[in-house]
């Protein structure tokens, strides 16, 4: 089975400089958002906001049917505590108009910091928590565990502003750089997602052996799973299957092909 | 050991929380209203977690001690278990806990306290010439973690005063300092569970090896301590007569029988839905694709495979040990038992009684 690694970025200034250091490649799909891919990574210029960033979740979604999918998203944010600069990965993400919280799983070791994002509606001035403050968080991570499981999800920010450095300073050319000064802790990041998805993408596997199946007999849908399932044992107990052998020639219908394949199984562990 | 760790808002300052998180001051430290919001989500990938399991520092607030299961008992009146901590640091491709968990976290209720009185107060529902029984380890390793919990420290001094009430710690791991500093009491039984070592070796991931938990037995033993030997779940392949009697062999020569307390005996089964968990974690695994037979609810090998096991593992255990300390952890209960295997399948829940 495939697998990609999925980024939502809001904003253009933060897309760029990951677009050309992935060298990633403008996808012709008819979406309302603009999505770049290569053969690891696909990413989607979501648009500011909570609803923004769900809605490009959903597209890349539709986008990767039938994929093992890691999501992060990646953008700037502000900090009650850190400096400007300091990238780190949401650990508890917070939305504050709802105070609904999500507690991402690491089941990597962070390259950064970890630490609580708040999502918020409108731009945070006044920074009253140490605490990071963003506009997307909340709506990509509620999506996307919906298409994930949790421990391939993950928000990626990097400090534009704190209570030492206003929001009002950060320009297009200082998101440009923030992003490209942390370019390999975005990459290792993905590294690790990359591997993970890799892992689950193997477990389900499809294998040429079930394509023979069905292409011979017909099968419910219940026999195909029992088959899939029988067929998977047969590949990791060892067992040669040859449906060309009298023994399967002879099977007139998926169900009496089903039970040669049982009793070979049985056989085999028993001896 | 641990990277990420939640604690409930609620057990924030307590004592023990502040001790176990003094032990590991470079981990990630979140705090949350209640455990449930990290450990019961849906999409949760338990093999993945595997990985790199968090601890979720928590309180229980009810059911601190619950009935055991029928079968369950190694000759007492009454038998119940307690689970202070849900999840364990072994990974044995066999465990029932990765079917019935969606999280591989570790949850510890810290609560201790809680517990000890719900213990205290069960037993005294009961006869002071009962035997109650309190089993620890049903949904985790009872002495694996010790040196961070001091689990078993702690319930050992509960029940320490008190002469009809029985602790069973059921443990693959070798943390037994918190025993061996204290003076041996007869109400303590720490149970090792085995199975050979080329399966233990297979099978059960990161769990200390054979001759080293036997070593951790050994010095219980000299002490005094009283221990059980469990040999559940039995598992099979074509030569377990020759492997099960190389580990019979070795533990039963080494060990002291009249401080061995009890031992059990169970064929592997799980429910079959946590068997179907598995074949979705685990669908690369060689132990899981075994061709199981499902028989009321249950996975678990064929019937005469089952019953060959049990009792040729109950013959060979007998010629070591008196008959009245061998129990059957479960009855195996068929669809429907073949003739020839009846009167086999009695004999065996016989013992179960005994």
């Amino acid at each position: 089975m495939n697998h990609s690694v999925n980024l939502i970025v809001a904003l253009k200034a933060e897309a760029q400089p990951l677009i050309e250091f992935f060298e990633l490649k403008a996808l012709p799909v008819d979406e309302t958002i603009s999505i770049f891919t290569n053969h690891e990574v696909t990413l989607a210029l979501a648009g500011m906001g909570k609803s923004a960033a769900a809605h490009a979740v959903q597209c890349v979604k539709n986008t990767n049917q039938g994929c093992v999918n890691a999501w992060l998203n990646i953008g700037i944010a502000g900090h009650g505590e850190f400096d400007v600069g300091q990238g780190f990965l949401a650990n508890r993400i917070v939305d504050q108009t709802t105070m609904k919280t999500w507690y991402p799983q690491f089941v990597f070791q962070p390259v950064c910091r970890t630490g609580t994002l708040m999502t918020v509606d409108k731009v945070e001035t006044d920074y009253s928590d140490p605490v990071g403050y963003d506009m997307e968080a909340s709506g990509f991570y509620s999506a996307a565990v919906n298409c994930s499981t949790i421990e391939l999800v993950h928000t990626y920010k990097i400090v534009s502003d704190n209570p030492r450095n206003s929001v009002a300073k950060v320009t297009r050319s200082k998101i440009d750089n923030l992003i490209k000064s942390k370019l390999s802790e975005i990459r290792c990041t993905i590294d690790s997602l990359k591997k993970l998805t890799a892992e689950v993408a193997t477990r389900s596997s499809s294998d040429e052996l079930l394509h023979q199946f069905l292409q011979r007999w017909r099968f419910s849908v219940t026999q195909q799973i029992q088959l899939n399932s029988l067929l998977r044992k047969t590949n990791v107990l060892k067992i040669d299957i040859d449906v060309e052998s009298n023994e399967y020639m002879s099977c007139r219908n998926g169900k009496s092909a089903l039970k040669v394949v049982e009793r070979t199984v049985e056989t085999h562990w028993r001896n | 050991m641990y990277r990420n760790i939640y604690v409930e808002s609620e057990v924030l300052r307590y004592p023990r929380v502040k001790e176990i998180l003094a032990r590991y001051t470079d981990a990630s430290v979140v705090t949350c209203d209640r455990y449930t919001e990290i450990f019961n989500l849906k999409s949760q990938d338990f093999r993945l977690q595997k990985k790199q399991p968090a601890l979720i520092l928590a309180r229980k607030h009810r059911g601190y001690i619950q009935q055991a299961p029928a079968g369950y008992g190694v000759g007492g009146d009454h038998n119940f278990y307690f689970s202070t901590m849900m999840n364990c640091l072994y990974d044995c491709r066999y465990c029932f806990l990765q079917g019935m968990y969606r999280s591989a976290n570790h949850v510890v209720f810290v609560n201790y306290e809680d517990f000890s009185s719900a213990l205290l107060k069960t037993a005294a529902r009961f006869e002071k010439d009962e035997q109650v029984w309190f089993f620890s380890g049903y949904d985790c390793d009872s002495l694996a973690l010790e040196p961070v919990l001091s689990m078993a420290d702690f319930f050992i001094e509960t029940v320490s005063s008190s002469q009809n009430v029985w602790l069973e710690l059921r443990t693959k791991s070798t943390q037994i300092r918190s025993l061996l500093k204290r003076t041996p009491l007869p109400n303590i039984v720490t149970a090792f569970s085995f199975t050979p070592t080329a399966i233990s070796e297979q099978i059960e991931h990161q769990v200390p090896g054979v001759e080293k938990r036997l070593a951790a037995m050994l010095r219980l033993q000299e002490q005094g301590w009283s221990v059980g030997l469990r040999f559940d779940p039995l598992i099979y392949s074509h030569n377990f007569r020759e492997q099960y009697q190389d580990l019979f062999n070795l533990l039963f020569l080494s060990l002291n029988p009249n401080l061995i307390h009890s031992i059990s005996i169970g064929v592997f089964r799980l429910p079959k839905h946590f068997y179907k968990q598995l074949e979705r974690l685990y669908p690369d695994d060689s132990f899981i694709a075994q061709p199981f037979n499902s028989r009321n609810g249950q996975v678990s090998y064929p019937l005469n495979i089952e019953l060959e096991m049990k009792s040729w593992c109950y013959k060979q255990i007998q010629e070591h040990i008196e008959k009245n300390k061998i129990f059957f952890a479960e009855i195996s209960v068929p669809d429907s038992i073949p003739a020839t295997s009846i009167s086999l399948k009695s004999e065996l829940d016989v013992r179960n009684v005994n």
